[in-house]
């Protein structure tokens, strides 16, 4: 009680509460009576002092009575290390971020994850970057999924609880019904995603039960899991989906759709191409290729996506059509009907009056179905022509899948002009399309080609916007293990050439952090 | 061989935030004409824009720079990436050179500057006894005068009583705190201006507040009876004020010989001045100091400490009623050092040590806990940590890094190092059995 007093008296001031007044007995009662009292202000003072010095010094913990939860289940990846966390740190923010997504590669190769004390900052990064977060589910580990469970803005990272990929396997209908109906849309989606591997049937009859009622934002996130790997079996909720109020729900199903071999939807579009392109054998050998495409547009082709109008540059609306027809049909069907290889039906179809457009509506196709046969022999096609960049840019968004003959076609490019990497030159369009790990072969022809542009002075006297661009893709292209290599063989520059200064010195930097995740990895 | 810091340790020497990155990019190897290194010291030639190289060199024993750049800052971005690039790619220096002339000689004068310094205190000053007396008087008149006007205005805040308080404006704070200052008393005047913010804290501000102007009431108190009270307690009065100790006298006491690591740290920041708190443990008798250090502007902190740092060093202890804040009378860091000896504590056995430190010492503002086996859980949005007896501590309610505390435990017991200020918990670092980790 005494404290109370005290704090009353404190609070409404000793010229209204008058002097302390307190009980003499116990402990603190017989302390305080021993305090001089003649002035109240310096009594009470004296005595909160006794008291609260008191209780500060006796400060009693509370007791917890409830039982804790569940701690977090055991690891079963291994500590990708101090060395290589500190260096992902550094990669989170700041001036090596564009590294971050090779870094936690690395670290899933490994079959490794982050270490603890990084999670916070790994996990807060998923949020910022989307595109980030199954890369970053990966490597949390267990401590992490565990962790993001606690949170929800981390959710992301522990989508598919270990009880939802249990009920998959098992086929146990009635949970996987119960967890989907509470899961949130992302959950849904990597929920469906397990589903489609382990019990396809109950993951359609899961998915139809609350499709009706999803909001068309919802229903293009759900839609979107069935472009890896999409089967026969999945067709008619496909096919239903193609009646769906949203456009894009319908364009994305008429784009599953056309991958599905032997669906019906695929045999109608054929049927319809069929119509439109033929191929005739010679009676001396050989085959012909004749184009016949209608004068009107038919209303029932915008049930397969096919606009009306053109609205590429030098492409009328007939030659549209039919670009779109064709790009819907895999070119491997062409090559298979006609026994052909890719190369000749390009040489085939240069011949044609349409020639433009059926090369690229099989551009198209090739880039769609991620042909790499048909890609190369396009790639090469173009080469062979009047191969400036223009004719070569934006064919396919990434040749990654081309491998080393990506490497090859390109080296043969530098080597056709070797004076130096200006903004017109033929590689410049494929390199920005390889996104992979360069050859070592390739990583030095690139950068010698850079630095010889680097020595021409007169010429370029500060690098252009491509020439950068390519510095920075190159830094996270080259082969790390080159590091020690690319920091030399630059000509001094001088201080009027500061932009090639620092191009060269931003490469080299992302170069070596690069070099040092490699090597860290390795060393563990 | 030089020893190789650390990259946090590197990182901890930045003046600022804003010299990080300049260090870094300055830490590529192109950027060096040559890089060399000796037993103690590294050296460098930069290019840099003017048309002579930026000569840098740094002292390893006691980490300091040497650089020709125009910078402002210090260390300047040449001298960090010096370190960087060593840490790094230490192979690329040219090892067991002499240095050249301009480092030598630098080496040398640092040196000889060290060496007197053994020999000062205040016995070896060449000052007026009887001056220094009258000096000390009119301090002691001074602050005499200044407390004696705190205790009414004290008394007067007692009078009209705590209730007024959210009215009052900082000026209220302020205009006492700056006559502290004038007094010579700048301690008092860090409390008063803490204070000016106590009301807005939430509930229970009222008992918070009562419990600082109490602090404050038992220093004028003291201050009036300092005759009758011990010397260490007039030294935590004095402290508590914010009088200085000279560190040359400090030195001339015997301190601690032993390994201490760096347990964890904090770090403030009031008026361009920032404030690290590092708390260091000795290997062999597990007694803990606090070293404070400060830094103005774009300075850097005088030695480069990081959660995890060792060293063998000699530790003197400011005089005071619990000994707790120390000075580092000599240093030279190492890599080897055991945790074996660390004791944790439970919760209650920490409180116990508490209540013997701040009853020797009210003014106590922080004092170290280390936890044995507590577990960090979130209620609402409070934070707390229980240990094996289901005693709880709350973490205080500024503590932003409580999932990084959580991140580490999993709800499994961890050890965990930081500061308990008397009401709530500050979580600094954790112990695990491969070392700190810092939170």
């Amino acid at each position: 009680m005494l404290i109370e007093n005290i704090m009353t008296c404190a609070v409404l001031g000793t010229e209204r509460a008058g002097v302390l007044q307190f009980s003499s007995t116990g402990l603190d009662g017989g302390l305080l009576s021993s305090l001089e009292q003649d002035d109240r202000e310096t009594y009470l003072l004296n005595a909160a002092a006794v008291v609260l010095l008191q209780r500060r010094a006796g400060y009693i913990p509370a007791k917890n009575s409830s039982s804790l939860p569940n701690p977090c289940p055991k690891e079963s990846l291994t500590d990708c290390g101090k060395g290589m966390s500190g260096l992902i740190r550094e990669a989170i923010g700041g001036q090596f971020r564009s590294v971050f997504p090779e870094a936690l590669q690395l670290i899933r190769a490994r079959r490794q994850r982050i270490s603890f004390f990084l999670l916070v900052d790994i996990l807060n990064a998923g949020v910022a970057q989307k595109n980030l977060q199954v890369s970053i589910s990966e490597v949390v580990g267990e401590r992490g999924k565990w962790l993001a469970s606690q949170n929800e803005q981390w959710s992301y990272a522990c989508l598919v609880t270990s009880t939802a990929v249990t009920a998959a396997l098992n086929n146990d209908a009635s949970s996987l019904f119960s967890i989907w109906s509470t899961a949130s849309r992302a959950e849904q989606s990597a929920l469906l995603s397990e589903m489609r591997i382990y019990c396809s049937d109950t993951a359609l009859a899961v998915l139809q039960s609350t499709w009706k009622d999803e909001t068309a934002a919802g229903r293009i996130e759900i839609i979107k899991c069935f472009t890896s790997n999409p089967k026969i079996e999945e067709e008619p909720f496909l096919n239903n989906a193609l009646d769906d109020k949203s456009i894009e729900v319908r364009r994305i199903a008429q784009k599953i759709l056309t991958t599905i071999p032997g669906s019906r939807f695929s045999q109608r579009i054929l049927a319809v191409v069929s119509q439109f392109i033929r191929f005739d054998k010679h009676v001396f050998g050989g085959i012909g290729i004749s184009v016949t495409i209608p004068q009107t547009f038919d209303p029932e082709w915008k049930n397969y996506g096919i606009d009306e109008s053109s609205w590429i540059k030098d492409v009328g609306d007939r030659a549209w059509w039919f670009i779109q027809w064709i790009s819907l049909v895999p070119p491997e069907h062409w090559t298979t009907i006609t026994n052909e290889t890719p190369a000749s039906l390009l040489r085939l179809a240069d011949k044609s009056e349409w020639s433009d457009a059926i090369i690229i509506g099989w551009t198209k196709a090739a880039a769609l179905s991620s042909d790499t046969d048909w890609k190369l022999a396009i790639l090469q096609h173009w080469s062979r022509s009047n191969d400036q960049r223009t004719s070569l840019s934006g064919l396919f968004p990434s040749i990654n899948d081309l491998a080393d003959k990506a490497d090859d076609l390109i080296i043969e490019r530098l080597d056709r002009d070797i004076e130096s990497l200006h903004d017109n030159h033929s590689a410049l369009p494929l390199l920005q399309q390889y996104t992979n790990v360069w050859s070592d072969n390739l990583s030095r022809r690139v950068i010698k080609s850079i630095q010889r542009t680097c020595r021409q002075t007169v010429k370029t006297p500060q690098p252009t916007w491509h020439t950068r661009a390519l510095l920075k893709s190159a830094a996270l292209r080259v082969s790390p293990m080159l590091a020690d290599d690319f920091e030399n063989g630059w000509p001094v520059i001088d201080k009027t050439r500061d932009e090639w200064k620092s191009a060269v010195d931003e490469f080299t930097q992302l170069l070596r952090f690069r070099h040092n995740l490699y090597k860290e990895m390795s060393y563990e | 061989m030089p020893r190789h810091l650390t990259i946090n340790e590197i990182i901890a020497l930045a003046p600022d935030q804003a010299s990080i990155q300049p260090a870094r990019d300055a830490s590529n190897e192109r950027k060096w004409l040559t890089v060399a290194t000796g037993e103690t010291a590294l050296w460098g030639q930069a290019h840099g824009s003017g048309s002579a190289p930026y000569q840098t060199a740094v002292d390893l024993t006691e980490i300091a720079f040497k650089c020709s750049c125009p910078s402002r800052k210090f260390p300047c971005k040449h001298g960090m990436a010096l370190l960087l690039l060593f840490e790094r790619n230490p192979a690329k220096f040219q090892q067991g050179d002499t240095p050249p002339e301009w480092v030598s000689q630098w080496l040398e004068k640092r040196n000889a500057s060290k060496e007197p310094k053994l020999q000062s205190g205040s016995a070896a000053r060449t000052s007026d006894p009887a001056k220094d007396e009258l000096k000390s008087a009119k301090k002691f008149s001074n602050v005499a005068e200044g407390l004696a006007e705190l205790r009414t205005w004290l008394n007067d805040v007692i009078r009209q009583g705590l209730a007024e308080i959210p009215s009052k404006g900082y000026s209220f704070w302020d205009s006492i705190a700056a006559r502290m200052v004038d007094a010579g008393a700048p301690g008092a005047a860090r409390l008063l201006r803490e204070m000016a913010g106590i009301a807005a804290t939430g509930p229970g501000w009222q008992q918070r507040l009562l419990r600082r102007i109490v602090l404050l009431h038992l220093l004028t108190e003291g201050f009036t009876n300092r005759e009758t009270l011990p010397d260490t307690v007039v030294s935590d009065i004095k402290t508590t004020l914010g009088w200085t100790i000279n560190q040359e006298d400090l030195f001339l006491l015997d301190g601690i010989h032993d390994q201490w690591q760096v347990l964890g740290q904090r770090f403030v920041e009031e008026d361009r001045i920032r404030a690290r708190r590092s708390w260091i443990v000795s290997a062999r008798s597990n007694e803990i100091a606090l070293l404070l250090h400060f830094a103005h502007g774009n300075t850097a902190f005088p030695i480069p400490l990081s959660t995890g740092t060792a060293m063998d060093a000699e530790i003197v202890h400011y005089p005071s009623a619990y000994p707790q804040r120390g000075a580092l009378k000599s240093y030279s860091f190492t890599d080897n050092f055991s945790f074996s000896q660390l004791v944790s504590l439970s919760i209650l056995e920490n409180l116990c040590r508490y209540s013997s430190a701040v009853s020797a010492q009210p003014w106590l503002e922080r004092y170290p806990f280390i936890l044995r086996s507590v577990v960090p859980i979130q209620s609402g949005s409070e934070w707390y940590v229980i240990d094996n007896d289901s005693n709880i501590l709350p973490l205080s309610q500024n503590f932003d890094r409580p999932w990084y505390l959580l991140a580490q435990s999993g709800l499994k017991p961890i050890d965990v190092f930081g500061e308990w200020d008397g009401d709530s918990f500050w979580p600094l670092s954790v112990i695990t059995q491969e070392g700190l980790v810092n939170i």
